[in-house]
């Protein structure tokens, strides 16, 4: 088993130069316009997340803009930070790790080009629809056919440019990256399509509405979150990971119970006792993949976390993968039904939903942009202390919605399962945290602007101009 | 030297998606197929259904579940919220409105809980009108605003003014649902399963009832049961919404005599009567199924001794003897019956 030739931080003098020039080349031009349009989703996201939230402290505010009720920005919101942002930002880490991983340059680099363009156009129209009035009405599942059908076609012509460079590729081991990238991009186009059928109605239609919805997480923000954390850590680290056969133990049984969680969003609703059953005690497995990937990440990160304070993609990714973990197990506990019964149907789960979509994938891929940018664009990062700011806004921004929602949310439960209380009070007691909700996403906003701007300026390669990557700044200074 | 075989790998990454389709969807979808709806449920009408898609277009299902908790799992039950949804209660869904999130109330029995066709649209209008620290939208695009002297000339829209409590709607103007309004609480009014199932249909409510009602035994609160049920339109302080839901405070109907209140408690009222001086013509829902004799008593007593009222205690002896004698009644009450009755 060897990894040296994956995990090594190596220099400029290693023989790997020269397929990282080819690699890099071949996929610049790809992975930068997956990029901008994901960074763009996202600062369209986080503004229709504002207002959502808002909405709960001022109810009447904007109230007479039927596009702008709550019921259309909430969809909004989540589709625009899923399908636009996760999604297309994954799809570049994707890109840029398989040329990387297969040691070659991508294949079919203008499929790629056809599939950001049909993205683009699938997310756009599925907003204007949802503002509009056209959702579909199934959480997740809101974009009407058009959109769902533009973004079938994009995702499987990403899929097949992956699976073609794949299938050229010039190494005989396969990093563990690889493994979820390449399930990633088989299981996303072969879910939607499933989730879309027309057949479903009823309680069954429920079903697979939750299936998909938890199964996206499985199929493909998971999975490029934990490639991504696999490839970098011990990339900037320098050493590589700790374990080969807990990875493998991690995928697999990753793949086996993380497939099977999703009714666990139904307890306590109109299905077979059983049905639901089966996924509570999947979701409780997920305790190993979970702690699989979390002990080997730690192990290798081991007598390695003053490098945090240096490198701002070890930064976000370590906090990410740590996410992971918290998230997991906290999504384990949310599915016993102990506990369902007072976090379902509150702000709790919105606070899970965010310490998984926001604390963990979207903090690993802030981290795999700053590490994959300056690469693409041979130009390093101007004014590293924006970054600093990036991470801190982004990051207490986060712990303080998480912590808010979830102290909210469980008060809220308890006060609904009291039948002694009128079912207002669940709402009372919930409006101080959802005002502290409503001032973190301003934090995160912010924090996204100076994202925003740093990338801009990376994309047009402005800024103070610094030579040398800020590794080897250290290395210079460490040596004189 | 590999890992493994690339077809297998691949195999089993088709496997492992494919086998939880099966168990998740496929099997279970095949058992809920067998199951008959109740012959009490009936498809939505047309206008039912446009109802429906303004209901999915104006995003409620983020806030309201359709789909209430058994026994012992939650408060559902406690909260009158109606008995435990089964999968034939849904065959005419498409798509399904279950929800995940009650930042509102449960609506899958709400026309059973709140059949009032005036406080829907005063609620749609604006929610803080009839529920104070509501967090809810309004939906002014339901509605047209008319000048008050320009609506004399149509009588037609005359009958379909809402009654706005003051403040709540812009000075000199009245409020006019649209048929879309109209629609969507004709959809709101067909959420109604509180019609018995069988045994058969059961044994599928995802959760086994682990404990009793909490509070089987407890003493019953009459402002408890009040502030549950009652006070959505009658108010916090008793004095209803002016023009749309009679007060109690001050009112005949409650305070006169003991019996009247227990009726309409018990089955409803229906008609124009006269509360204060100013005319309401609206629906009581009926509460004798839902509500025990206990609950009644407690609540009555609790509304003739609050606000500035104060009338004789009403006992659940009292409530039970009526509910004996109208045991055949199936029908809410018209005023002229209770007049009459009153002699």
């Amino acid at each position: 088993m060897d990894f040296s030739d994956h995990s090594n931080a190596s220099t400029d003098e290693s023989p790997e130069l020269s397929f990282r020039v080819l690699s890099d080349a071949s996929t610049s031009g790809p992975v930068i316009a997956f990029f901008i349009s994901a960074v763009v989703w996202l600062l369209i996201g986080t503004v229709f997340g504002l207002i959502a939230s808002l909405k709960f402290n001022f109810p009447d505010w904007l109230g007479s803009y039927p596009a702008l009720t709550f019921g259309r920005v909430r969809p909004a919101h989540l589709n625009t930070v899923i399908y636009g942002w996760a999604s297309m930002a994954l799809a570049g880490c994707y890109i840029w790790l398989t040329a990387r991983l297969c040691h070659t340059e991508i294949r079919w680099p203008r499929l790629l080009y056809i599939s950001v363009i049909i993205w683009d156009i699938g997310v756009l129209y599925g907003i204007i629809a949802i503002l509009s009035g056209h959702s579909r009405g199934m959480e997740w599942l809101e974009f009407p056919r058009v959109a769902e059908f533009l973004i079938t076609v994009a995702a499987v012509c990403l899929s097949l440019s992956i699976l073609r460079t794949f299938h050229a590729r010039r190494v005989k081991h396969l990093y563990v990256s690889l493994w979820y990238i390449m399930a990633s991009v088989v299981w996303f186009p072969l879910l939607y399509i499933i989730a879309n059928l027309p057949f479903y109605s009823g309680v069954t239609q429920a079903a697979v509405n939750w299936w998909y919805a938890h199964n996206l997480l499985t199929v493909w923000l998971t999975p490029a979150g934990l490639a991504a954390a696999y490839y970098f850590i011990p990339k900037v680290i320098g050493r590589p990971i700790h374990s080969y056969y807990l990875s493998l133990l991690g995928f697999w049984s990753f793949a086996l119970f993380y497939n099977w969680n999703g009714m666990h969003h139904l307890i306590g609703g109109p299905l077979p006792t059983w049905h639901i059953t089966v996924s509570i005690v999947a979701s409780v497995l997920m305790v190993i993949p979970v702690l699989t990937v979390a002990i080997n990440h730690h192990l290798t990160m081991v007598g390695h976390f003053g490098k945090l304070r240096y490198s701002p993609t070890l930064r976000f990714v370590v906090f990410g993968a740590m996410c992971y973990t918290a998230v997991s197990l906290q999504g384990s506990l949310q599915a016993l039904r102990s506990f369902n019964e007072v976090s379902h149907f509150t702000h709790y789960t919105i606070g899970h939903a965010h310490l998984g979509v926001y604390a963990f994938v979207t903090m690993i891929l802030f981290g795999a942009i700053y590490y994959i940018m300056p690469r693409l664009t041979k130009w390093e990062w101007p004014y590293p202390i924006l970054i600093k700011f990036h991470f801190w806004f982004v990051a207490l921004g986060i712990l303080l919605y998480v912590v808010s929602m979830s102290i909210g949310g469980i008060l809220q439960g308890l006060y609904m399962n009291d039948p002694a209380r009128p079912f207002i009070d669940s709402v009372e007691v919930t409006k101080p945290y959802l005002l502290a909700r409503s001032v973190s996403g301003i934090i995160i906003l912010i924090g996204h602007l100076v994202f925003i701007y740093l990338f801009s300026l990376m994309v047009l390669r402005r800024g103070p101009e610094r030579k040398v990557p800020p590794w080897r700044e250290a290395l210079e200074v460490a040596g004189r | 030297m590999m890992f493994m075989r690339l077809t297998t790998f691949f195999l089993g990454v088709l496997a492992t998606l494919f086998i939880a389709w099966t168990g998740l969807v496929l099997v279970p979808g095949i058992q809920i197929s067998e199951i008959k709806p109740s012959p009490q449920l009936h498809p939505y009408t047309e206008q039912q259904l446009h109802g429906r898609a303004i209901y999915i277009r104006e995003g409620c299902i983020y806030c309201h579940s359709q789909q209430t908790r058994p026994q012992g799992f939650g408060a559902d039950q406690l909260r009158n919220w109606g008995r435990a949804s089964v999968p034939g209660d849904y065959v005419y869904d498409k798509p399904h409105l279950l929800g995940t999130s009650r930042t509102g109330p449960d609506l899958f029995n709400i026309a059973a809980r709140q059949p009032s066709e005036e406080w829907h649209l005063i609620h749609l209008y604006n929610p803080r009108a009839v529920s104070p620290g509501s967090v809810m939208p309004s939906f002014p695009w339901l509605f047209r605003e008319e000048d008050s002297g320009s609506l004399k000339r149509n009588s037609a829209s005359e009958e379909r003014v809402v009654p706005v409590p003051k403040g709540f709607a812009p000075e000199g103007k009245v409020i006019i649902p649209t048929q879309e309004a109209i629609d969507l609480v004709a959809y709101l009014l067909s959420l109604n399963h509180t019609y018995p199932i069988g045994e058969k249909a059961i044994g599928t409510t995802g959760v086994t009832p682990n404990s009793e009602p909490k509070d089987v035994k407890r003493g019953v609160d009459g402002g408890e049961v009040y502030a549950r049920i009652c006070v959505s339109c009658h108010q916090p302080n008793g004095q209803g919404i002016v023009g749309a839901f009679p007060p109690l405070a001050g009112s005949d109907w409650l305070l006169k005599d003991p019996e009247t209140p227990i009726r309409i408690v018990l089955h409803g009222l229906q008609g124009s009567i006269e509360v204060k001086g100013m005319t309401y013509n609206g629906v009581m829902p009926e509460w004798g199924s839902r509500l025990s004799d206990e609950e009644i008593a407690a609540v009555l007593t609790h509304e003739r001794r609050s606000w500035g009222n104060s009338a004789e205690e009403i006992t659940s002896d009292m409530v039970d003897r009526i509910r004996k004698e109208t045991a055949n009644r199936t029908t809410p009450w018209t005023p002229d019956e209770l007049q009459k009755l009153r002699k």
